[in-house]
């Protein structure tokens, strides 16, 4: 009896053996992994922490490869990479991981021009509506380095626009600092000092941004931005404070040209703005004016992007906002008998389709470089201003351009008709 | 002149023209038409990275008949357990129908590699058909709740006769960037 029960031990050890090898299986569960360690490798001028910060993983926890994957979008969305590889190997024990994020950096240098010459049908100038995609930075340039395990320093110039009609659009100089991994939760905070050109002023103002992860694929991003205008010998000056409270769900697997992946936010907002200085009578007198508004609105967008190939891809978003302004005080002359509480909104369509000239290998290794064609709706609708303050409430372009990038930055240049 | 010019465009079109693993089909009783793949594309170095990472590799396989609307897919995972060293592979040919196997070697894989695999099926007679074939990184077996939701809105289930192809294509559009894509043509008679 004990030599059959032995022999039957053997019997079912060595079928185990045999299973392991060329063995069907009936039910494969997903794998996961226990990840003793992060490995990051090949960064020269990124903080690993930073790196590892943004993937929103923890060493000494156990991932699936969708969540793995969904690191690995977010790291290769992160700016100051060209893409990063994820691979596996053995850990200090069985079952055990080391994760490797080997990275292909970008330089300390950075920028982003999307320089798209637009010929318009008629004589109205051409309207500056920020696409769904790049809703409020068409130019930026500066550097960035990292500083400890967890900072970054950046300094340079960057375009601010959107679709609002109650806010000022700028171009200004910025100097800041992001800490990311704020004690340890994956939440990062900048604050940048900028100073706006050409629009006078003496007074740099703050900005302050704070990223909370609430999944590997939401986030929700508290922004308060003071801009100051104007001031000085100037007639006009204006104190601007916006707030937005962004919520974002973001699969994309590219922080600027994505092939693929879903962007959805929704954005609640809040503006101040304090307007004062003086129009000049017919007498060379000065009639001082002083305002106060209040502004809240509720914006939404939302981007598709199919990869169709290898190198092609379509995408298509849209968004939309409205907002309700309340003005206080003394206006100046233009728009005085105006009502003191205006209800705005606009509503943007955009869709293209984008062909690579590089293979995957080469876009990890060396950018993009691609051809696109793009077309935009956009409509704007504001009580007071009408057509006086846009030109035209609607706008509709096509534009063909080709992007690149690099190491250093993106460049968009093309052309396009505007109607 | 012209001549010289010629046969310089066509060397320089020959060496940067990327030599394609052609692999073979073969049509299979019940009207079925089946890919047998290259060892040799396993060697890819692109490839070979990614079945080296420890993470899955997907190879999603696409079939269309030419000028018409039927469409059939089947797809492979293989994954290297690093602990185990063993290649696990699953195979989803176009009948759903699921192999899943560890192999003890990389010589195991790449034999059971070249196995045909089920892609299309037809009320038979002469076809043809393109086929692509995308090798994406990571499993798309987790995204069954993507799936399932898009597959009830109707709008891809609807645009493919095969009875994988909406795994397949929901698969493409999801996962990851393609880490290379491959594409033939083949005229098959099914019975």
């Amino acid at each position: 009896m004990t030599l059959r029960r032995l022999l039957l031990c053997l019997l079912l050890l060595a079928s185990a053996g045999f299973a392991r090898a060329d063995a069907p299986l009936t039910d494969e569960a997903p794998a996961r992994f226990f990840i003793e360690r992060i490995d990051v490798r090949n960064a020269t001028r990124v903080s690993r922490d930073v790196v590892i910060a943004e993937s929103r993983l923890r060493e000494g926890a156990t991932y699936s490869e969708q969540e793995l994957r969904e690191a690995s979008l977010r790291v290769n969305r992160a700016p100051y990479l060209i893409s990063a590889d994820f691979s596996l190997e053995k850990g200090s024990e069985r079952g055990k991981y080391v994760l490797v994020m080997t990275l292909n950096e970008t330089r300390p240098f950075f920028f982003l021009l999307d320089g798209v010459f637009y010929v318009a049908r008629d004589n109205h100038a051409r309207l500056e509506y920020p696409s769904v995609l790049s809703s409020d930075n068409d130019i930026a340039a500066g550097f960035r380095f990292f500083v400890g395990p967890r900072g970054a320093i950046h300094f340079g110039i960057e375009g601010v626009a959107d679709n609002r009609s109650y806010t000022s659009d700028y171009v200004t100089f910025a100097i800041g600092y992001t800490e990311y991994d704020l004690f340890g939760t994956r939440a990062f905070a900048t604050v940048n000092i900028k100073k706006p050109f050409g629009v006078g002023g003496p007074h740099p103002a703050p900005q302050v941004v704070l990223g909370i992860p609430l999944s590997p694929n939401q986030t929700m991003t508290l922004d308060y931005d003071q801009t100051e205008f104007g001031g000085g010998d100037d007639l006009r000056s204006q104190s601007q404070r916006i707030f937005t409270a962004r919520w974002s769900y973001n699969t994309t697997n590219h922080p600027v040209l994505p092939t693929q992946g879903t962007v959805l936010t929704v954005t609640p907002v809040a503006v101040w703005n304090h307007v004062s200085g003086f129009d000049v009578g017919p007498h060379a007198e000065h009639i001082p004016y002083a305002t106060r508004q209040r502004s809240y609105g509720l914006e939404a967008t939302a981007q598709r992007y199919w990869e169709l190939t290898e190198r092609d891809s379509v995408y298509a978003g849209v968004g939309a906002g409205v907002a309700r302004t309340f003005e206080h005080g003394v206006q100046p002359l233009y728009l005085r008998g105006t009502p003191e509480t205006v209800d705005s909104s606009f509503g943007i369509f955009d869709a293209g389709i984008a062909h690579s000239f590089w293979s995957p290998e080469r876009v990890a290794k060396d950018g993009e470089s691609r051809v696109q064609f793009d077309v935009h709706y956009g409509r704007r609708v504001d009580e007071r201003f009408g057509e006086f303050f846009f030109r035209k409430p609607e706008s509709r372009e096509a534009a063909l351009s080709w992007v690149r990038r690099n190491a250093w930055g993106t460049l968009r240049l093309g052309a396009g008709y505007s109607w | 002149m012209v001549k010289r010019l010629a046969a310089a465009i066509i060397v320089c079109v020959a060496l940067s023209a990327r030599a394609q693993p052609r692999p073979s089909f073969a049509a299979l009783p019940g009207a079925a038409a089946a890919i047998s793949l290259p060892a040799s594309m396993l060697d890819e170095k692109a490839i070979r990275k990614q079945l080296n990472s420890g993470l899955t590799t997907v190879f999603l396989m696409i079939a269309r008949e030419r000028g018409t609307r039927n469409a059939g897919a089947a797809r492979v995972e293989i994954r290297y357990d690093l602990w185990d060293e063993v290649w696990i592979v699953r195979k989803i040919e176009v009948d759903k129908r699921i192999e899943q196997q560890r192999l003890a070697s990389f010589d195991a894989l790449a034999k059971w590699w070249k196995n045909p695999v089920r892609l299309f099926v037809s009320d038979g007679g002469n076809v043809v058909l393109d086929v692509e074939l995308r090798v994406l990184p990571f499993s798309a077996a987790e995204e069954r709740d993507a799936r399932e939701w898009i597959s009830k809105s109707g709008g891809v289930a609807a645009t493919g006769g095969g009875g994988g192809i909406v795994d397949a294509l929901i698969g493409t559009t999801i996962t990851a960037r393609p880490i290379t894509t491959y594409r033939w043509s083949v005229e098959l008679t099914l019975k």
